[in-house]
């Protein structure tokens, strides 16, 4: 495999825009990447499109909407992580030198889609009795507090960091000050959680281009390295499994780290998938950025902030920005190739040479989850 | 939270194969288990994850009382189901399975991560599909002693 690298990145504000198409998002996404790698269409050789509900040929249409047609265009379903994975097709096309310039855009418009909770789809068992994904996350998160004597408070002082990020970052909405009080007392989803535990609604698209090494050295341009991308699913696993650990995070990450030829020792910040605040602590531990049961002291000594010494989600996360489901891990890309560029103003972080993107999303009976992608990008 | 029910005569089970009523109301989930690989699965498998064949596989009884392993109070659900409801997991330690299932005849407060549940029967709390759809059965976990 050759090296590649990211060379542009756009992403719409993610916010909620019933009224918009998602090919109108996907358009603004991909005209902004295009832009910062100052390239055209022309050059582009492949689309990988990442989205779950958009339906049939959405690449396609946001080509078209576009007024560009012809590619090899391919739509990738993989839950939380269509986004990530529409990425990672890009890379590995580059790396395996099938292509010197591939786009991945990532979106989903999920207003007006969902009344109530989003549960797992159709004949799955759990849900059939009662179980929602904020209800998977509540179940783990009393379990993690029962293992490690996290509190109510912990977990909101996750959201309270991430609102707040996302006030420096004009590509999100839900940008706040808010206390932990104000957590504690919205409305309960599903007991611990609260509604500030949980990601809103929105709706967004996000784009990146990605190229070989040739085409840096032809372009110049300011490239970040995409060090690895690893991508596993959910594993049966009968018995008693630690409800406190994730498997899928930490499998990814093992190959991340191997192919990257680094370890979480290494990683100086990460977009990190909070789609809920417990899943923030699951999943840093997951990657072994914290060790397990260190989030309780991470998050209560402000490691996890932006001048802290492991910043997670500077760009304010799922619950600061929302989580249209296919644009997430693009848009995390996006937030990191900013970061390492020097570019992020408000929310910039000192140190961020190599920095970590992590989705990891859906539910499926009798597995820890459906999809889960860990890439590795660093200064090149 | 509802009253404990044993009114199984009156519905059917929401899904086939998963347990066993009797006319008093009791019953038991119904699981394989593969002697070679000792692992027992709920549901029933065509195959062993581990050994990749069915040859070894024998339908089992799940023992009807566990551990709890963890809960929560679900407020905001599905449109078709009526909120507030209980669900959790149930370790049923001699059999080395984990259930998923709602928890009945008690209140949140009553409940503690660790204490000792058991098996029971009753009216599902999801909408019925239809006003003809009597598949309304399901099982749960009421804590022992209730």
């Amino acid at each position: 495999m050759r090296k590649a690298y990211v060379l542009g990145v756009g992403m719409t504000r993610f916010e909620r825009r019933p009224e918009t198409p998602m090919e109108v998002m996907g358009v603004a996404a991909l005209k902004e990447a295009l832009a910062d790698a100052d390239i055209t269409v022309r050059q582009i050789e492949a689309v990988y499109c990442g989205h779950s509900w958009q339906g049939a040929g959405a690449g396609q249409r946001i080509m078209a909407a576009y007024g560009f047609s012809g590619l090899p265009v391919t739509n990738i379903e993989n839950i939380c992580a269509s986004g990530s994975t529409a990425f990672r097709e890009a890379y590995y096309n580059v790396a395996t030198e099938r292509a010197e310039i591939c786009m991945a855009i990532g979106v989903e418009k999920m207003s007006g889609k969902f009344r109530g909770a989003i549960a797992p789809e159709g004949e799955d068992l759990e849900a059939a009795l009662g179980m929602t994904f904020p209800g998977i996350y509540a179940l783990r998160a009393r379990r993690y507090m029962h293992e490690y004597g996290l509190t109510s408070e912990d977990l909101a002082k996750i959201s309270v960091i991430n609102h707040r990020n996302a006030l420096n970052n004009e590509k999100a909405m839900f940008g706040a000050e808010i206390t932990i009080q104000d957590v504690l007392k919205s409305p309960t989803i599903c007991s611990p959680l609260h509604r500030y535990d949980c990601n809103p609604v929105s709706d967004g698209a996000a784009a990146a281009i990605v190229v070989s090494e040739d085409v840096v050295k032809r372009l110049g341009g300011r490239p970040v390295e995409i060090a690895s991308s690893a991508l596993t699913s959910g594993q049966f696993e009968p018995g008693f499994i630690d409800m406190t650990f994730e498997d899928m995070t930490h499998r990814a990450a093992l190959t991340a780290y191997g192919a990257a030829g680094c370890g979480p020792e290494d990683v100086d910040f990460a977009e990190v998938h909070d789609c809920f605040t417990i899943a923030e602590v699951l999943r840093v531990e997951g990657l072994g950025l914290v060790e397990p049961g260190g989030m309780v002291r991470a998050i209560r000594d402000g490691d996890i902030e932006i001048k802290g010494k492991k910043p997670i989600n500077p760009s304010g996360g799922l619950l600061g920005k929302g989580h249209p489901l296919g644009a997430t891990g693009v848009a995390q890309v996006y937030e990191i190739t900013r970061q390492i560029r020097g570019e992020a103003g408000p929310r910039q972080i000192s140190k961020a040479r190599v920095g970590l993107a992590h989705c990891r999303g859906g539910m499926v009976t009798g597995t820890e989850g459906a999809a889960c992608v860990v890439t590795i990008l660093r200064a090149s | 939270m509802e009253r404990l029910e044993h009114k199984s005569e009156e519905a059917l089970p929401f899904r086939q194969g998963l347990f066993e009523t009797t006319p008093d109301g009791s019953g038991w989930l119904t699981a394989n288990r593969c002697e070679r690989c000792q692992i027992t699965y709920f549901p029933k498998r065509d195959f062993c994850i581990k050994c990749l064949t069915g040859d070894h596989l024998k339908e089992v009884k799940l023992s009807r009382k566990g551990l709890l392993h963890t809960f929560t109070v679900v407020h905001r659900a599905t449109p078709d189901f009526a909120t507030p409801y209980i669900v959790g997991y149930v370790d049923l330690e001699q059999d080395g399975v984990r259930i998923f299932a709602p928890l009945t005849d008690c209140e949140p407060d009553d409940l503690k991560i660790g204490m000792e549940m058991e098996l029971v029967f009753g009216p599902s709390h999801k909408k019925p599909d239809s006003p003809e759809d009597k598949s309304r059965l399901i099982y749960k976990f009421k804590p022992v002693g209730r």
